[in-house]
């Protein structure tokens, strides 16, 4: 059962302060809505047609948050929690359940891509880390643009920034992400690059 | 590293995509120029990048169908990803009760753990002091068979703190069940199984941790089907310290099964020690052998469950399994035994004798002869063991406990036995004041063996102080009666059961089952010996006394009798309930058999009150019934004509009580008492009674007088009695306290408080010298009946008390609980405080000789007061100067030195009671040598002089001083050696003989010294009391000048003193505003043991009296309280003894 919108609303500036207790509530609402959203788009498409990916975050923002009483600040938070709860989705479910995925992702034309194994969303998650501990400042790109899926153009409206900004954070997180994922890959004793 | 350095770096990258690796070094080298460190990190990033990219796919369809998939009320769960350093939690195991398991892994090494996150809601810091300990025991179990307990710690969990523990993953691991059902291995193979898994649990037993919730869910069984146990004595963990509620009954209030469960397990006051693991692994054998557990036990009603398994015998393996051989069945009924003692006393007696079997050797465990289980069966009620079923479903339903961080590492740090000996100690005493004295007692029984004490047998003697518990029912005893002049007692219980007790040795003499709901009252007739019950079940029985033979079922209807009683005079039953019905029947008291005939076609009843009739009165004389009811009226009844002769509807609202003065001569006197509304006691008396004849109507009040309102109370009062005399009124209240009043005067004598909950019942002794109350702290009080005094605390029910009342020889009170047990006290509670000196005020200094048991006083008055210390022994005056402003008394208690206003000192012999001489020495401080007959005196020039006692006082310069005031002065236990207190802090060691200074020492911190100091009689140290500033006592190594403890002391210590051994040091506190303590210390380890409470002012001495048996403390106003180690009670039989 899904709660008013406006439950969503008021959450969203509490959480953004920190505020414990908004931010555990908030985590569920929004991850509800992705579920609802998701279940009811496996259902209307087809898994070949072109997917949005932000449509989904879109869809839930649209659902759960009342427009006029959102700030702009609100908006944004509302985004990265969504991308979070999808970051922590991914990691939770075991490999057993997702059936191994044999088509290619619509978005990429890479062909390598299509071939690429399912990526190890807890090496990914411990790198994010990482990256949050050394360049925090690129985390909400990577957060927006990899896991909620936004455009560099909505990544840039999202968070204020100019879209050149944008691209060099992604262009940066990227780097670093693949480095930190073929470093704990390769050796049996991953030396971290942070300091505990 | 900047924001723009990582903006640089991306336009390097950017820069670099367009040309081949082969020329990136150059490119760079040419860009970054002497930042080499910029260069290396732009070519690593860009070698990274250069591959097929993680990030270059979101992972959008992917989301979607595990969105999809996820079933719908799936919550993912919140603590993935979370960081419990080292570790991180990377998925959802399992859950059960008491929490929920996750993998977690450990980022540096590449190491799998499990961590079960706690369920937690609420604790308190003495719950995590525990838990940690618990845990840590846990920790030391490193066994093939044991999942190995790593650490435990507190995360933050959306702001609470929540406990885990961190374990032993076991990967590829089944239960036992499911490696039954999948591997189905022969008999032999679940033998050798069972073998293992013994082995395993003994290996806990040895490093005394119980599990005490085994079962196959338990024990897992992992590759190359070897078991494991898991949760280990986790139960103990979050149940240890939690409440012991009033048992209501809650069906369907588990959570886990409790069919593993043993029958001390399921009962409140047994200790539950490694055969409740016997037991289990019993049931657990009887299902890997036939596949079914040995009897079905409910899984929702608790009594239910109770019962069966107390009561139930299990199946035998053969009506299962065709053809088992008989040592089996043997070794599992062995097992099985309901009493604890039965079974195999160890889980290796048990695997012996299955290894045996294995062997094909004969097995040690003898199959029950035929008339031992012939007697075992008659015996069932017997069977030693009570319960509390609020704590069966308390020990599974898991409240709880909070903890905090314990850092731990891999391996386990060892530590000493001793550590857990002051918490124990300090753990039982705060169970024992909350009124959870099984839980005292069983922490107490834990408390490392080797440190034994004076404070350990105080506090264990303390758990329960009854002379005889009586135990067997299975849930409340809601009420209770005498008969056979005292020697039986028959007891009623929310367990449907009747019991009759023989009080001589507390054994049962028989149980009637014949009710089939909980059962609130009970009523004695004396000429027939016969009792009535009535019932939850609608039905009034009635049965013999002497055998609980049932001669009738009366029938009331569909509702609950709350109160039964039998007329004075013998003629009639009457019988309330809570439809508001009063029921009588005619009784031949001379005739019992015809009577049951007789009482059947007598019934009649009145629509009394329009709700529940709580209680009801008999007046002295026997012709007035009075009732009390829900509808805020109370009645009376004439009981030979059953009309209603008048109606008092004061009160506003239920009426709880209402009881009849005893002795109130030709006007009845009753008082009712009730009421949240206007929490007043009525006191009524009756002028004349109206013609029976006539029926008034309500709230008439022509023939009655309201004679009092009694108010104070704050809340609903709930119990009323009169003294046997009449004289006085004592009510018992919601709000914790007991009101006495003055019957006469109408005003209220005194409150008693005391009590930490409602106040359920109040009896007064038979010359009314002694009050009772049962409340809802689990305690029994008694307080002396005329003036209110509190004379003692009865500690030992775990539950709620129902019910008090004291025998008709008044020698003791029984006392019946929620908890399902009946205790006897000794009525003859020695109160151990007393006041030694009355007018305090009037005195200015007095002093306990304890040697002599002598109290020595001085005041204005021109005398030395000389009173003993206990009975026996005569007072006397020894004249000496006016005013006087101080006195001491040498330690033989044969001297006394008295200090007047005017500057002279006297010095008097106690035992000739005579004057010996006097001297006008300025002093500051005086103190007699403990062996010799010499004063030694500081004078305000800062010397030492010594005063022989004898005619003339001739004294000698010991110690001429350093010219500061000396404050207070301590002799070792020779007198060898004294220690003088100076008034800027220094503590001068001298020799008493020649003066000669041995030490000096400064002490910088201790600011604000008292006037207390004492001699350890073993080792080379003293004990100073701090003051207010310091808040804290000191121990110092005189030798050295070390200090070797700073004991904290709320508001600083006025009094210390050693023990004989010189192992404990007592310390006594307060100043007039807060209330003080007496605390015991232990000296070699600095630990605080011990916090007594009593005192209402300073203390000003405190010791051992007794060759240690009491410990004491007085207080400025002249309050003695002495603890004694072990209690004085009597056994009954004893004291009947000619």
């Amino acid at each position: 059962m899904s709660d008013s919108p406006t439950e969503v609303t008021y959450l969203l500036a509490p959480a953004r302060r920190g505020e414990a207790d908004a931010v555990d509530r908030l985590f569920p609402l929004i991850y509800d809505e992705l579920k609802r959203i998701a279940r009811a788009q496996m259902q209307r498409e087809r898994p070949d047609h072109t997917l949005q990916p932000t449509a989904l975050v879109h869809e839930a923002y649209l659902k759960l948050v009342r427009q006029s009483d959102a700030s702009y600040d609100d908006r944004t938070h509302f985004f990265r929690v969504a991308a979070q709860a999808i970051r922590r989705i991914l990691i939770d479910q075991s490999p057993a359940r997702r059936p191994l995925l044999a088509h290619k992702h619509p978005l990429n034309d890479d062909p390598a891509q299509s071939k690429a194994a399912e990526p190890d969303y807890h090496a990914l998650d411990r790198a994010m880390k990482g990256l949050a501990r050394e360049h925090p400042e690129c985390t909400a790109v990577v957060e927006l643009r990899y896991y909620a899926g936004l455009s560099e153009c909505e990544v840039a409206q999202t968070l204020n920034l100019g879209l050149r900004t944008v691209q060099r954070h992604w262009k940066f997180a990227r780097a670093w992400l693949q480095r930190e994922m073929n470093a704990s890959t390769t050796s049996t004793i991953a030396k971290p690059s942070h300091v505990r | 590293m900047s924001v723009d350095r990582c903006e640089r770096i991306a336009d390097l990258l950017d820069a670099l995509e367009a040309l081949p690796q082969s020329a990136w070094v150059g490119f760079l080298q040419g860009e970054c120029g002497t930042d080499g460190d910029l260069a290396r990190e732009v070519h690593s990033l860009a070698a990274a990048a250069a591959g097929v990219c993680v990030l270059d796919g979101p992972p959008v369809m992917a989301l979607i169908e595990t969105l999809a998939l996820i079933d719908e009320g799936d919550q993912v769960d919140p603590l993935i990803g979370v960081e419990i350093p080292p570790f991180t939690i990377e998925r959802r195991l399992g859950a059960g009760g008491m929490g929920t398991v996750y993998l977690a892994g450990d980022v540096g090494v590449q190491r799998k753990v499990a961590i079960k996150v706690m369920n937690w809601e609420r604790g308190s810091e003495n719950d995590l002091l525990r838990f940690m300990r618990e845990a840590h025991a846990l920790g030391r179990l490193q066994h093939q068979g044991v999942v190995q307990v790593f650490g435990a710690g507190t995360f933050n969990r959306g702001g609470v703190p929540t406990p885990y523990l961190v374990m032993e993953l076991v990967p590829g691991a089944v239960s036992l069940t499911e490696y039954l059902r999948v591997q189905m291995p022969d008999i032999d193979a679940r033998l050798k199984l069972f073998v293992e898994i013994c082995e395993a649990v003994q290996h806990g037993h040895g490093r005394q941790v119980v599990h005490r919730d085994l079962k196959p869910a338990n024990i897992l069984v992992g590759t190359e089907n070897k078991p494991k146990i898991i949760d280990f004595g986790i139960a103990r963990l979050v149940n240890v310290e939690t409440e012991l509620t009033a048992a209501d009954h809650r069906p369907g209030g588990f959570m886990g099964t409790p069919q593993y469960m043993s029958p001390e397990q399921c009962g409140g006051q047994q200790v539950v020690d490694v055969r409740c693991d016997v037991y289990a692994l019993g049931i657990i054998l009887f299902e890997m052998l036939s596949g079914q557990r040995p009897y079905d036990v409910p899984a929702h009603d608790v009594l239910e469950i109770a019962r069966v398994i107390h009561r139930q015998i299990p199946r035998r393996l053969a009506s299962i399994v065709p053809g088992i051989p008989g040592d089996l069945e043997v070794i599992v009924k062995k097992a099985l035994q309901k009493r604890p003692e039965d079974r195999y006393q160890t889980v290796d007696a048990l695997q012996e004798d299955v290894k045996r079997f294995r062997a094909r050797l004969p097995i040690l465990a003898q199959p029950p002869s035929l008339r031992y289980q012939v007697r075992m069966f008659a015996r069932q009620h017997q069977v030693a063991v009570g319960a509390t079923l609020a704590v069966a479903s308390v020990m599974i339903v898991a409240t709880v406990v909070s903890l905090s961080l314990y850092l731990w590492g891999d391996s386990v740090r060892a530590r000493s036995e001793w550590n857990d000996y002051a918490p124990s100690l300090q753990a039982a005493h705060r169970a024992l004041l909350d009124g959870n004295s099984h839980a005292a007692a069983e922490t107490l029984s834990r408390a490392p063996a080797q440190h034994q004490g004076w404070e350990r047998d105080y506090l264990t003697n303390a758990c329960d102080t009854a002379v005889q518990v009586l135990r067997g029912h299975l849930a409340g005893v809601n009420g209770f009666t005498f008969s056979d002049a005292g020697r039986r007692l028959h007891s009623v219980s929310s367990d449907h059961d009747i019991r009759a007790w023989s009080l001589a040795d507390g054994t049962l003499l028989w149980a009637n089952e014949h009710h089939t709901a909980p059962v609130w009252c009970i009523a004695f007739q004396a000429e027939t010996e016969m009792l009535a019950t009535g019932s939850e079940d609608g039905t009034v029985q009635l049965l013999r006394a002497s055998d609980g033979g049932a001669m009738a079922t009366l029938p009331v209807g569909n509702t609950v009798v709350r109160c039964v009683q039998f007329s004075p005079d013998g003629r009639w039953l009457f019988a309330a309930d809570d439809s508001g019905v009063l029921r009588r029947w005619r009784f031949d008291a001379s005739d019992p058999a015809t009577s049951v005939a007789l009482m059947e076609d007598s019934a009649a009843s009145h629509f009394a009150h329009g709700g529940t009739i709580w209680q009801m009165a008999f007046s002295p004389d026997g012709s007035l019934l009075a009732t009390a009811g829900w509808d805020h009226l109370v009645r009376l009844w004439d009981v030979e004509t059953f009309r209603c002769v008048a109606t008092f509807s004061d009160h506003r609202d239920d009426v709880n009580a209402v009881c009849f003065n005893p002795s109130s001569g030709p006007s009845p006197m009753f008082a009712s008492g009730g009421c949240a509304a206007d929490r007043a006691i009525g006191l009524w008396k009756l002028h004349s009674i109206p013609h029976p004849s006539s029926l008034l109507p309500l709230n008439t009040e022509r023939n009655c007088d309201r004679v009092a309102w009694l108010e104070g109370h704050d809340e609903r009062i709930y119990a009323l009695q009169f003294s046997p005399d009449g004289q006085r009124l004592a009510s018992g209240s919601y709000d914790g306290t007991v009101k006495l009043w003055d019957v006469a005067s109408r005003q209220e004598i005194r409150t008693l408080t005391g009590h930490g909950g409602k106040i359920w019942s109040l009896a007064f002794n038979g010359d009314g010298t002694r009050l009772a109350s049962g409340a809802w702290d689990n305690t029994v009080r008694m307080w002396n009946g005329l003036t209110g005094d509190h004379v003692g605390t009865l500690r030992g029910h775990d539950g709620r008390v129902n019910r008090v009342e004291f025998t008709p020889d008044g020698r003791h009170v029984v006392s019946a609980s929620e908890d399902g047990t009946l205790r006897l006290w000794d009525a003859d509670v020695r109160s151990q405080h007393r006041q030694i000196v009355d007018d305090f005020t009037a005195l200015s200094d007095f002093s306990i000789s304890v040697s002599k048991g002598l109290i020595v006083a001085v005041g204005r008055n021109p005398e030395i007061r000389v009173r003993p210390l206990d009975e026996g022994g005569d007072s006397f005056a020894i004249p000496t100067r006016p005013i006087n402003r101080g006195l001491t008394v040498s330690e033989d208690g044969r001297f006394v030195a008295c200090i007047s206003q005017a500057g002279t000192m006297s010095v008097s012999d106690l035992e000739r009671r005579k004057l010996i001489g006097e001297t006008e020495i300025g002093l500051s401080v005086v103190k007699f040598h403990p062996r010799l007959p010499l004063l030694y005196i500081g004078g305000v020039d800062g010397s030492l002089r010594c005063v022989e006692v004898q005619e003339g006082l001739p004294s000698r310069l010991v110690w001429a001083g350093v010219g500061v005031v000396i404050e207070s002065v301590g002799f070792n236990v020779d007198g060898a050696i004294l220690a003088c207190r100076l008034a800027d802090g220094r503590v001068m060691i001298i020799d008493s003989d020649t003066g000669r200074l041995i030490r000096q020492h400064e002490f910088p911190d201790a600011t604000d010294w008292s006037a207390s100091l004492a001699f350890s009689p073993t080792e080379d140290l003293i004990a100073v009391g701090g003051g207010k500033i310091d808040q804290c006592a000191w121990v110092i190594e005189w030798r050295t000048g070390r200090i070797r403890h700073r004991l904290p002391h709320p508001r600083g210590v006025n009094a210390v003193a050693f023990n004989a051994e010189g192992t404990r040091l007592i310390t006594g506190s307060g100043t007039d505003s807060t209330p003080p303590a007496v605390r015991l210390w232990d000296v070699e380890r600095g630990d605080e043991l011990l916090v007594l409470e009593g005192h209402r002012f300073k203390l000003c001495q405190v010791g051992f009296k007794d060759d240690g048996e009491t410990l004491f403390g007085v207080d400025q106003s002249g309050l003695l309280i002495e603890w004694p180690r072990d209690r004085e009670g009597t056994a009954l039989d004893e004291k009947s003894r000619p």
